[in-house]
């Protein structure tokens, strides 16, 4: 009897959550890449639009001189973030790009002035290098620690870009005990974070310190998937004396979604469609982390980030330290260019990704700006490009059984193509994350996932609609 | 291959529409696909997927099911052979005949329900009794529905009732006496003439008069019965493969297996001259073959895990119930055709409870 107890208390030990799946992971082709620095380009292009919310104003005139760190355009709203100037230089006039969901906003390039302030490795030991003073992390004032990630720009770079000052912000109803820094890293290819985390941990320790300083929270638990033995070990060195805990996760998809964590992390289940906060943890991204303590720390704004570059379709994979604003062809260009047989440039991860273009010869020319929520590019290969010929459905539960949301994607999916408002709303399909896993795993190749994104924006046009 | 597939760049505008074939299109695609898999692409995300696709979906059904169809030609002769080309002869005319009707692509699901139908009748049955079952199975079991994914019963099993129905006579004196260890009866061609070779009754039908034969038979498969369905052992290889690469779902097996196993061990035990032992039940008939090649079929099982395994359970009840307390030997066919016809009614309930556990976490 004790044995079973205790073979049970061993497979808790990994948390996880229902659903799910496996994709290959395909994360050996960037992993022991070290974080380099990109040379600085002679152009950035600094979207106005980099986080969820509210659209930024330009701040600066065309032909006006920028340095790194100025504000170059800042909105009123509160769900919003200021950008900043990621070189220095010259602002031009505003013009108009497309992100890679489709989007037009309007962006501000910048030509590079011929010197730089820092750049190669000063400019790596700016970002990211010590020393990081701990104790000073948790004396500050948790409004001024707010007021830092407003003022710095700050917002998950996880990939979904929501403000991070709005997290922080205390709330009388729902008071936040834990603090859970997502370290998962679950979309295949994406190698980012992980070098952050095995390379330069003090920061991220220290900007988890923040976090919990800024919300009042007793304990912080640092969650990474446990095919990332290099970065557990060095966070756990780093964290050795604080109240932070390093947590090791399974390795599945989508470990690294909001929901799935926090109740791998602490067994609290976050209501379908609902925030974090709810049950009283906040969600932070450990990059985001990293970007808090410089910003509280070091009075430096978020001017750089990450970028994996991976796949095999790029010549050499590589982690690039990039200015904001960069576009994806110089990123491509600096990785040595596309492969023959690259086939497609995808946006992120392939789970979540967005197809940017059919890779060619001109794509390391792809003038897409890189966004504080850019924390990959695949470039993917005729042979990864899987042919798939849509098949009848064959009711095989597949779906149902990988989906973490517990939904029943393919009558989801039929009452989206159905147009049927009735069983989509039945069926709870806000409550839908877009992970992807059904997709993923259907035999007959049914678009699951984007016939339920499509449901999903036609019932919310219905509600602007009355 | 490279001359097939210039025959096929060669030929495919004849069969586009406006080309001469354009009629027969599904036919041309359904060859194409068969050799060199579709040339369409996924264009959006997720740009990963899952190697499984409904094609490979099948056709690990059919190498699940070669084990089970080699034990049938040792022990039954080379007939075997020649009735599963009428099944799928005459099962392929009105599949194709329904792509062209409704202008669609052929499905893969046809090579199973070929495949599998000389699998469930005696081996002795007569070819065109086998080609009006597997017509049968396919038009009323499938196409009337509207075609794969759609239809409410297993089309093998469809057709395998409507022949017992039909056709009683040949239906039940059929079966044959397994060849001799050795070579079997692999160079021999069996028919119904062959009277030396004509078994009179199948152990579940001894077993109905209280005789319960050897195990170690029942396992191997020197049994007398429907072609396919004899040799547990070689359905087990196959119906385990067919778990561990996650096209059947075990569940659905465990539910059978499992409640059979228990409800007919009860059996014994309140009545053993009655009521054969567990594991003879386990081994008989067309257990075996149903629980993991028939029961599983995703069409017409439940969608959700629970279901499965209340599906499970519901037929292995039905089973024993049949088998030992009604005027049939066998009891696994009229099970799984009670358990498809269930199955929309646990996937209702079962979908409901997860719909509202969503509601109840808000």
């Amino acid at each position: 009897m004790m044995s079973i107890t205790s073979w049970l208390g061993a497979r808790r030990s990994i948390g996880s959550f229902a659903g799910g799946i496996h994709p290959p992971e395909e994360k050996e082709l960037a992993a022991d890449a070290a974080i380099e620095v990109l040379p600085p380009p002679r152009e950035v292009r600094i979207s106005l639009l980099q986080h969820l919310g509210a659209i930024c104003q330009a701040t600066v005139k065309p032909r006006q001189a920028v340095n790194v760190g100025d504000v170059i355009g800042n909105s009123d709203g509160f769900v919003a973030a200021p950008v900043h100037a990621s070189i220095a230089g010259v602002a031009q006039r505003e013009t108009v790009a497309t992100l890679p969901n489709g989007r037009h906003v309007p962006v501000i390039p910048i030509k590079a002035a011929d010197q730089q302030e820092l750049a190669g490795d000063a400019l790596l030991a700016d970002v990211f290098g010590g020393p990081w003073s701990l104790d000073e992390a948790q004396r500050l004032e948790p409004s001024d620690i707010v007021q830092a990630a407003r003022d710095g720009g700050l917002v998950g770079l996880g990939g979904a870009a929501f403000p991070t000052h709005v997290k922080l912000v205390r709330n009388e109803k729902f008071p936040i005990d834990t603090v859970i820094m997502n370290g998962c890293e679950c979309e295949p290819y994406l190698t980012a974070d992980d070098r952050v985390m095995f390379e330069f941990p003090e920061p991220v320790i220290a900007g988890t310190l923040l976090s919990m300083q800024a919300v009042g929270a007793q304990r912080a638990l640092v969650c990474i998937e446990e095919n990332k033995p290099r970065a557990i070990e060095s966070l756990r060195s780093a964290a050795r004396g604080t109240a932070v805990q390093v947590v090791v996760l399974k390795t599945k998809y989508p470990q690294g979604g909001e929901r799935q964590l926090v109740f791998a992390a602490t067994g609290r289940t976050v209501p379908g469609g609902g925030l974090p906060f709810q049950v009283g943890v906040v969600v932070v991204n450990v990059a985001t982390a990293a970007a808090l303590a410089r910003s509280a720390l070091r009075g430096k704004p978020l001017t750089h980030r990450v970028v994996t570059v991976s796949g095999a379709g790029i010549r050499h994979p590589k982690n690039v330290l990039t200015p904001l604003g960069t576009t994806y062809g110089e990123l491509i260009r600096y990785c040595g260019g596309v492969t023959g047989n690259a086939a497609r440039v995808v946006a992120g991860g392939p789970m979540m990704g967005f197809t940017l273009s059919t890779a060619d010869e001109a794509s390391d020319l792809l003038p897409t700006p890189v966004t504080k929520g850019t924390s990959g590019i695949t470039v993917l290969t005729d042979h990864d490009v899987q042919r798939a010929e849509q098949t009848a459905c064959i009711r095989c539960g597949r779906c149902v059984e990988v989906c973490p949301m517990q939904l029943v994607p393919t009558r989801l999916a039929l009452a989206a193509r159905a147009k049927n408002r009735e069983v989509m709303q039945r069926y709870h399909i806000g409550a839908c994350i877009e992970c992807g896993c059904c997709a993923y795993t259907c035999p007959a190749s049914i678009p699951l996932v984007q016939l339920i994104r499509v449901g999903k924006v036609m019932i919310q046009n219905d509600g602007k609609g009355s | 291959m490279k001359l097939l597939e210039r025959l096929f760049d060669q030929t495919r505008p004849q069969f586009e529409p406006g080309g001469r074939w354009h009629l027969l299109r599904p036919l041309a695609q359904g060859t194409e696909a068969f050799f060199f898999g579709a040339s369409e692409r996924t264009e959006l995300a997720p740009h990963a997927r899952d190697p499984i696709d409904s094609k490979r979906f099948m056709m690990m059904v059919i190498v699940a099911l070669f084990p089970a169809f080699l034990a049938s030609v040792y022990f039954f002769g080379l007939r075997i052979i020649v009735m599963m080309a009428v099944s799928y002869i005459a099962g392929g005319i009105v599949e194709v005949a329904f792509a062209i009707i409704r202008k669609k692509d052929i499905h893969e699901g046809f090579f199973v329900t070929g495949f599998l139908f000389p699998l469930v009748v005696p081996p002795t049955t007569p070819l065109w009794i086998v080609a009006v079952g597997v017509v049968f199975g396919v038009l009323v079991g499938k196409e009337v529905f509207g075609g794969t994914g759609r239809n409410l019963f297993n089309p093998v099993l469809v057709g395998r009732a409507f022949l017992a129905v039909a056709y009683p006579a040949p239906l039940a004196s059929g079966y044959v006496i397994p060849g001799d260890w050795g070579w079997g009866r692999l160079t021999q061609y069996i028919t119904i003439a062959d009277t030396d070779a004509i078994a009179g009754a199948t152990p579940l039908g001894l077993g109905k008069q209280g005789e319960f034969g050897g195990l170690w038979d029942c396992l191997l498969g020197s049994i007398s019965g429907s072609a396919g369905e004899t040799s547990a052992l070689a359905i087990l290889i196959g119906g385990v493969f067919l778990c561990m690469v996650r096209v059947a779902n075990w569940r659905n097996v465990a539910g059978i297996l499992g409640a059979v196993f228990v409800l007919s061990a009860i059996l014994q035990f309140s009545d053993p001259s009655r009521f054969g032992p567990p594991l003879w039940h386990l081994l008989t008939g067309g257990l075996m073959l149903g629980a993991f090649f028939m029961a599983t079929d995703p069409v017409t099982s439940p969608t959700t895990n629970t279901g499965k395994w209340v599906y499970g359970i519901l037929i292995g009840v039905l089973v024993v119930v049949i088998r030992n307390f009604s005027g049939w030997v066998e009891g696994v066919m009229f099970a799984i055709l009670l358990g498809n016809l269930a199955s929309p009614l646990i996937d209702e309930i079962f979908v409901g409870l997860r719909v509202r556990r969503l509601q109840r976490e808000g």
